[in-house]
């Protein structure tokens, strides 16, 4: 008996390895995190010494009825969802006409897909769409049910009943957030499309709206004046949503003076919570009421910052228009800048850091010689710097990179509308290319990001069609 | 007619005719479930099936199980003369021994034990408490006496005299308490189990131990990932190899790791060792999938070789060989079949359930049957079916063979069935059985919402259906006479009679009238 509780024991511990490695991966939103990172921290499928087997794995026209750019976001995925129908990994896409699509990405099939708006709004941004959807924070398995370790209660009882947001536990549903262009939220069931909720009014209708964010139960967004609308950061408390109630929860906003806000990242956020903006100003925003914590006087790029921890505090990477990257630490005071680079920043920057603790700091140049350029992060005279470590080879308009397991990968745009887009992978200690998609690829790319998981790679094309690469799986 | 049967009683009672019986789960260790000495039910009468008797045992369900496939003795030497005994496990550590011919209870033995300090949680399927393995009978001693060897929910065996139900020697631990175990099979005095699902904290592992042994050593072989959760357990062949399925978990050979393959472990002096394993090539899609590969495998001869069959819930068959299962790389079997069943990969209410079966027919073709349950895989073609399969059937197919070169053929594909389970063949009838019983375990509001209470509330009964062995043409159905449905149980077959037990612990006899 004493060898069978050893086994026991033993075996316990094999399977909370057997967890460690076989977790499914989230991309919950733009930047695959609130900081707008762009970094998988551990997507073991993709290793620096595989990725040259990269496949096209999945390439899914959708039904959208306006093609261009910003015709389709680039997915979120749930790693695992144990659905009705089984267990799948899904991606999320958001499409110009009001239209949300789940696609069970194993095996290329539409799993449901969900049409927002009955009549869907004119307006001077009607054919594009901008905000990625959000899913739930990833679940979290440490809420599994485990075998007791002591006496079971006598009499059997349904699991606990589950609130709007879920508690993340293992096998429980998870909603989906998108945006309809009437500016409504929507709650969508991952399982099926259906609205857990009626649409809450969120942001006013056509409004540019950058990709969706949620952190602490909250769900976030900006709007600029492209469209016609007000310009602001957007805030709406779903934590204490009750679904049988009529009650309906109100947006909070912080007006923006104008300027380009970056509607791929929209805001991202600190680890304590904080949301970092930039129009024509580079804000720090207090996360439950919006109110205004500091700002920095920036000539400011259209990019959205992005948010690291270093030595005990975070700091700011953003891009000025004169094509500098701005370091800044958490009370938005310029720690360091870097030389201007040949090229204008676009859309987002990216961050990771490699095995050794370096931090890196990624940025997509725009120009007539279009690059991804890398940056190390430094201390110089006990001061943070951004330093230039590689530049990649040449690209049209990149995307904002992601990264894992020491691969970037830069997605170049192509020329519009005549020309196609094209994924790297690249050494992301050096630059060097190790994989190309080459001519695969047979439109321009949306100009809407990328998104990384479990072994693949998705981006999203101006003739309404989603493309993934990565490491093929055998069925 | 009359002088007939008392021919055969006659005949029978001077052991000039060998009588049918059903010793362990599967009718043999090979877990063929093929009832090779059936005379009395064939294809011309079993369409006048009827229950013959039943009877409510005084077992309490717990989560989905009840009662286990009853096993059959022949010629037991009782205190009232020769019987012929039904041995029934209740899943509340009961044992029941029935009189086949009355349908009326001999013995009645209840395991008492401290409860265990670990269980599964309350309303969780997958962790029953109690007696969760089918027994298993000994061959007759010298004396003619029989044995049946239970696990009890404690983990601890007893043997039981089938005649009176007296302890014939002092139980021996065994298991770990409330571990769900599986079928126990016996050969050459090893009791082999299986155990998954790591219920109450037991390890997912084959165990074995010796009977002969005094100080019954427990041995183990563990695939170090996913649970062994093959119905039937381990099926054992003809090199004392107990063969159990792996269900959902990794595979990593550097670090002897098996999940989601099939092992098999001999033992060798006092320790239980995994000699070979199977590993399907897309085992990381059935594990990202929980498509587990958890079918005990039937074993038969095949030629000069020695040949198994298993499946997945991914709903494709795999034949392998006893002697190199997956070849040289473990990943390469004889034969597979394209997906049957499961086009939309689900891990519940879909796919290949339980344990497989096999015969051989007059001509000698080797036959492989297996249940699936759901839809029919919409490119799975299959020469003779009986209509649109939306539930569940039962598929046969021909094992053949050609300059070395192994196929699994499909011959026919039965009716539609209320998730079918896994079939018995007996003188060319296959006895199949839609379960009734509800499988979800996912909904589209709650998520994974498993819970025995809801599922047992969804389940509705049982359905026997015989079918023709050559053709797969129903030739019975016990209709609406079985009231409720099973879980994880099974048939048993011997002497013309059929048996079936439901969740509300009743068992059923089917048989024909006058025989």
């Amino acid at each position: 008996m004493k060898n069978v509780l050893a086994q026991a024991g033993i075996f316990l511990a094999m399977s909370e390895i057997a967890y460690a490695q076989g977790r499914p991966l989230d991309w919950s939103f733009y930047g695959g995190d609130a900081q707008r990172t762009g970094w998988e921290k551990s997507d073991s499928r993709i290793t620096k010494e595989n990725v040259k087997d990269f496949q096209l794995v999945l390439k899914r026209k959708l039904d959208n009825r306006n093609g261009g750019q910003l015709s389709l976001t680039p997915p979120v995925v749930i790693g695992n969802l144990i659905s009705y129908r089984g267990f799948k990994e899904l991606a999320f896409v958001a499409g110009s006409s009001d239209t949300v699509w789940s696609i069970d990405v194993d095996v290329d099939r539409i799993f449901w897909q969900k049409h927002l708006t009955a009549s869907k709004p004119s307006g001077p941004c009607s054919d594009v769409v901008t905000a990625t959807p959000a899913l739930t924070p990833p679940m979290n398995f440490a809420s599994r049910p485990r075998p007791a370790t002591a006496p079971a209660p006598v009499n059997a009882s349904p699991p606990k009943p589950r609130g709007i947001l879920g508690t993340g536990a293992f096998g429980e549903p998870r909603p989906a957030f998108a945006l309809s262009s009437d500016g409504k939220l929507h709650l969508l069931n991952t399982s099926n499309g259906d609205d857990l909720v009626p649409p809450i009014s969120f942001i006013p209708a056509n409004s540019n709206a950058s990709s969706l964010a949620l952190s602490d139960g909250v769900v976030y967004t900006t709007t600029d004046w492209r469209c016609g609308g007000a310009a602001g950061v957007w805030a709406l408390d779903l934590t204490n949503v009750d679904p049988k109630s009529a009650a309906v929860p109100h947006a909070t906003s912080f007006p923006l003076k104008g300027g380009n806000i970056s509607s791929l990242g929209g805001v991202a956020f600190g680890t304590d919570g904080t949301l970092y903006v930039q129009a024509t100003e580079l804000l720090a925003l207090n996360p439950k009421d919006l109110t205004q914590k500091q700002s920095f006087t920036i000539s400011a790029a259209a990019v959205t910052p992005v948010v690291f921890a270093h030595a005990g505090h975070d700091l700011i990477v953003t891009a000025g228009a004169d094509g500098s990257l701005y370091l800044m630490d958490d009370h938005l005071s310029l720690v360091s800048k870097t030389p201007a680079l040949d090229g204008k920043i676009w859309g987002g920057l990216s961050s990771w850091q490699d095995a050794e603790g370096t931090r890196w700091v990624l940025a997509p140049v725009w120009g007539s010689k279009g690059s991804i350029v890398a940056f190390k992060l430094e201390d110089r005279d006990g001061k943070p710097t951004l330093a230039q470590a590689w530049v990649s080879p040449d690209m049209i308009s990149p995307e904002p990179p992601v990264i894992t397991s020491g691969v970037v990968f830069a997605l170049s745009s192509g020329l519009y509308p005549s020309g196609h887009a094209r994924l790297y992978a690249l050494d992301a200690l050096t630059g060097k290319e190790i994989y190309s998609t080459g001519d695969q690829v047979s439109a321009p790319a949306n100009l809407t990001g990328m998104s990384i998981a479990n072994g693949r790679v998705y981006f999203t094309t101006s003739d309404n069609t989603l493309y993934a690469f990565g490491i093929f799986l055998e069925r | 007619m009359q002088s007939t049967k008392l021919l055969i009683a006659l005949a029978t009672s001077l052991g000039l005719i060998w009588a049918a019986e059903w010793p362990t789960d599967g009718g043999n260790s090979q877990r063929s479930n093929w009832q090779r000495d059936e005379k009395i039910l064939n294809t011309s009468n079993v369409k006048n099936l009827k229950i013959l008797w039943k009877i409510k045992l005084d077992n309490v369900p717990h989560e989905m199980h009840s009662l286990f496939p009853p096993l059959i003795a022949d010629g037991v030497n009782t205190g009232q003369g020769p019987r012929q005994i039904a041995i029934e496990a209740g899943i509340a550590d009961n044992i029941y021994a029935l009189d086949v011919e009355t349908g009326k209870l001999l013995w009645k033995k209840h395991f008492e034990y401290p409860p265990p300090p670990r269980s599964g949680r309350p309303g969780d399927p997958l962790c029953p408490t109690g007696q969760t393995a089918t027994p298993v009978l000994s061959p007759p001693s010298s004396s003619g006496s029989r044995t049946v060897y239970a696990l009890a929910g404690d983990g601890k065996i007893h043997s039981l005299n089938v005649a009176n139900g007296e302890d014939v020697t002092p139980p021996f631990q065994f298991g770990y308490p409330n571990g769900k175990s599986y079928s126990l099979n016996l050969v050459n005095d090893i009791i082999f189990t299986t155990t998954s699902q790591g219920c109450a904290g037991n390890p997912n592992q084959i165990w074995a131990v010796n009977l002969k042994d005094p100080s019954h050593r427990v041995m183990t072989a563990s695939p170090r990932s996913g649970g062994l959760w093959g119905r039937q357990g381990a099926a054992v062949d003809s090199t004392g190899i107990a063969w159990a399925p792996t269900g959902d978990g990794r595979y990593e050979a550097e670090k002897q790791v098996y999940g989601n393959g099939l092992i098999g472990a001999r033992v060798e002096g006092s320790e239980l060792k995994i000699k070979d394993y199977y590993i399907p090539k897309n085992w990381i899609w059935l594990q990202k999938r929980d498509l587990d590969m958890q079918v005990t495998p039937a074993i038969f001869k095949f030629k000069d070789r020695e040949l198994m069959v298993t499946g997945s819930k991914e709903c494709r068959m795999f034949l392998l060989d006893t002697k190199a299962a997956g070849g040289a790389n473990h990943q390469t079997p004889l034969a597979q079949t394209p997906l049957m069943c499961n086009d939309e990969t689900d891990f519940q209410s879909a796919g290949i359930w339980g344990n497989m079966a096999t015969w051989e027919d007059a001509g000698g073709t080797r036959w492989v049957l297996t249940p699936f349950w759901g839809p029919v895989h919409p490119d799975f073609k299959v020469p003779v079916s009986y209509g649109p399969v939306t539930h569940g059937a039962v598929v046969a197919l021909k094992v053949e063979e050609s300059d070395g070169k192994f196929q699994l053929n499909p011959a026919w594909m039965s009716r539609d069935m209320d998730q079918a389970e896994p079939p018995v063949i007996a003188n060319g009838v296959v006895f199949a059985y839609g379960n009734g019983e509800n499988t979800r375990q996912a909904y589209a509001d709650r998520g994974l919402y498993d819970f025995s209470p809801e599922r047992i509330k969804n389940s509705t009964h049982a359905v026997l259906y015989a079918l023709d062995a050559q053709t797969g043409k129903e030739l019975y159905s016990s209709g609406n006479q079985i009231a409720s449905f099973n879980h994880f149980s099974g048939l048993s077959v011997a002497n013309g009679r059929v048996y079936i037990a439901t969740y509300d612990s009743v068992l059923y006899c089917f048989g024909i009238e006058g025989h």
